[in-house]
């Protein structure tokens, strides 16, 4: 924490407005017939730059914690691959910058490249912005649709996996300089 | 597209902000589906409060002929059950029908593989009892210790690559009842593997070298099969010389010539539960 603090003061970021953190918290939940499955990451890292309107988040794969320890190694070993795509990120910008007023709770449009499972796809979401205690709450809901990143859910498995899983993001961030 | 490359790069950017230069040491997991390689024990066991319930099936040898569907009329059977007490130590109790026996163990990781270890380090200890016939209860030498035996082992095993993983099994066996001439505390060497064949099926291999004078029936063991995991149920279809399931049986009473025909097919079947 302390070394990257250093690196951003004395380098170019100096005139940036950045926020980050490295507890946030990312949840899926899969609704099938037979059996919810939910797992939680509680190591969601993500940097947001309120001048450029840049950010980028990233998640390990093998962060995820199951209520089943069977679920969990299944998960990374038979559907993530995460040997093999250890992370996820989602990079970009949010919409329209210049718009965003720290003193309310709004609603923003970001857009980026969201990588899972070694697939790159451009996505458009919404999300929650507000300034709380000095921290930037940031939270988000978004569908995945397993298919669009070769994520197969096998014929023979004795469970059922929903074909769409709802992701939930929420994390604080700290402002990291001051302008 | 000028936009989308700026996004691209805006976040691209930022992402070096998010990597960790002090993570955690990373921990191999998955080197083997099951807790066996076939018959043998693998590096892994059941974790914190998990059960797993689990069939074993050997039917006859291949080489017994049409009359005996080749093997199939004829099945021994041991249903087991395993629990871990915590992610690192899992007991296991069953009951065989070979020799009407009961066992009990326990399996303690003490090393997982991560960047500070090249291997997974296990001990395995059990403790097997052979259920005693009313008759054999009324001979004169009869003692209950004699129904005893046990087994100890190391279990060292490492992931080579996501498909590849080998297990060596350095064994000592202790048996109370022993054929005269040979050694009561046999040593052996297991050496042992498995391939991912896709992401659910592998294909697993086995053997056991005996290090101690056994006797002139004896054969090493060798077994090979496929391990086919459908989340929570592991089947296991395999082809062994031995039709033992515990460690003294496939270690001291293996007598079939694996290359004469002398084959029994055999599968498990296991179920995970948790709550």
């Amino acid at each position: 924490m302390r070394l990257i603090l250093v690196c951003i003061l004395f380098s170019s970021h100096i005139f940036a407005q950045q926020y980050l953190s490295k507890e946030g918290d990312v949840s899926f939940f899969s609704e099938a017939p037979i059996e919810n499955i939910e797992a939680v990451n509680n190591k969601a890292t993500g940097v947001i730059d309120l001048r450029t309107g840049g950010f980028a988040f990233q998640i390990m794969i093998e962060d995820f914690v199951f209520p089943n320890s069977l679920m969990q190694e299944h998960f990374n070993e038979s559907y993530m691959e995460s040997e093999k795509f250890p992370n996820s990120t989602f990079t970009g910008v949010i919409s329209d910058v210049s718009a965003i007023d720290l003193s309310k709770e709004q609603s923003i449009d970001v857009s980026g490249n969201f990588l899972l499972h070694g697939i790159n796809r451009q996505m458009n979401m919404t999300a929650t912005l507000s300034l709380k205690d000095e921290k930037l709450n940031i939270s988000s809901q978004f569908d995945i649709v397993l298919d669009d990143f070769n994520i197969d859910i096998p014929k023979i498995m004795m469970y059922k996996i929903a074909e769409v899983i709802n992701v939930n993001i929420e994390m604080n961030l700290q402002k990291l300089s001051n302008e | 597209m000028l936009l989308a490359t700026a996004q691209f790069s805006f976040g691209q950017d930022l992402l070096s902000l998010l990597n960790d230069e002090n993570a955690e040491p990373k921990v191999v997991s998955s080197l083997f589906k099951d807790s066996r390689v076939v018959n043998a024990q693998s590096s892994k066991q059941s974790s914190k409060g998990e059960f797993k319930f689990l069939i074993q099936h050997r039917f006859g040898t291949l080489n017994s002929g049409f009359y005996n569907l080749w093997g199939l009329d004829n099945s021994q059977v041991r249903m087991g059950l395993d629990y871990g007490v915590s992610d690192r130590i899992a007991v296991s109790v069953g009951r065989s029908s070979t020799n009407k026996q009961y066992d009990a163990s326990v399996k303690g990781k003490l090393l997982n593989q991560s960047d500070k270890s090249p291997v997974v380090l296990s001990v395995f200890s059990a403790l097997f009892l052979a259920h005693p016939s009313e008759s054999l209860r009324q001979q004169a030498d009869y003692e209950f210790l004699n129904q005893l035996s046990f087994a100890n082992q190391l279990i060292i095993a490492r992931k080579f690559s996501s498909k590849f993983s080998a297990i060596v099994l350095p064994t000592h066996v202790h048996l109370n009842t022993f054929a005269f001439g040979t050694s009561a505390d046999p040593l052996f060497l297991g050496l042992g593997g498995r391939y991912k064949l896709s992401k659910r099926i592998t294909v697993n291999g086995e053997y056991f070298y005996a290090l101690s004078e056994m006797p002139l029936t004896h054969q090493n063991m060798l077994s090979l099969g496929f391990d086919i995991e459908t989340g929570g149920h592991v089947f296991s279809l395999h082809l062994s010389n031995s039709r033992g399931m515990n460690e003294h049986v496939f270690l001291t009473q293996t007598s079939g010539d694996f290359f004469e025909g002398d084959i029994y097919f055999g599968f498990n079947i296991s179920r995970v539960f948790e709550w």
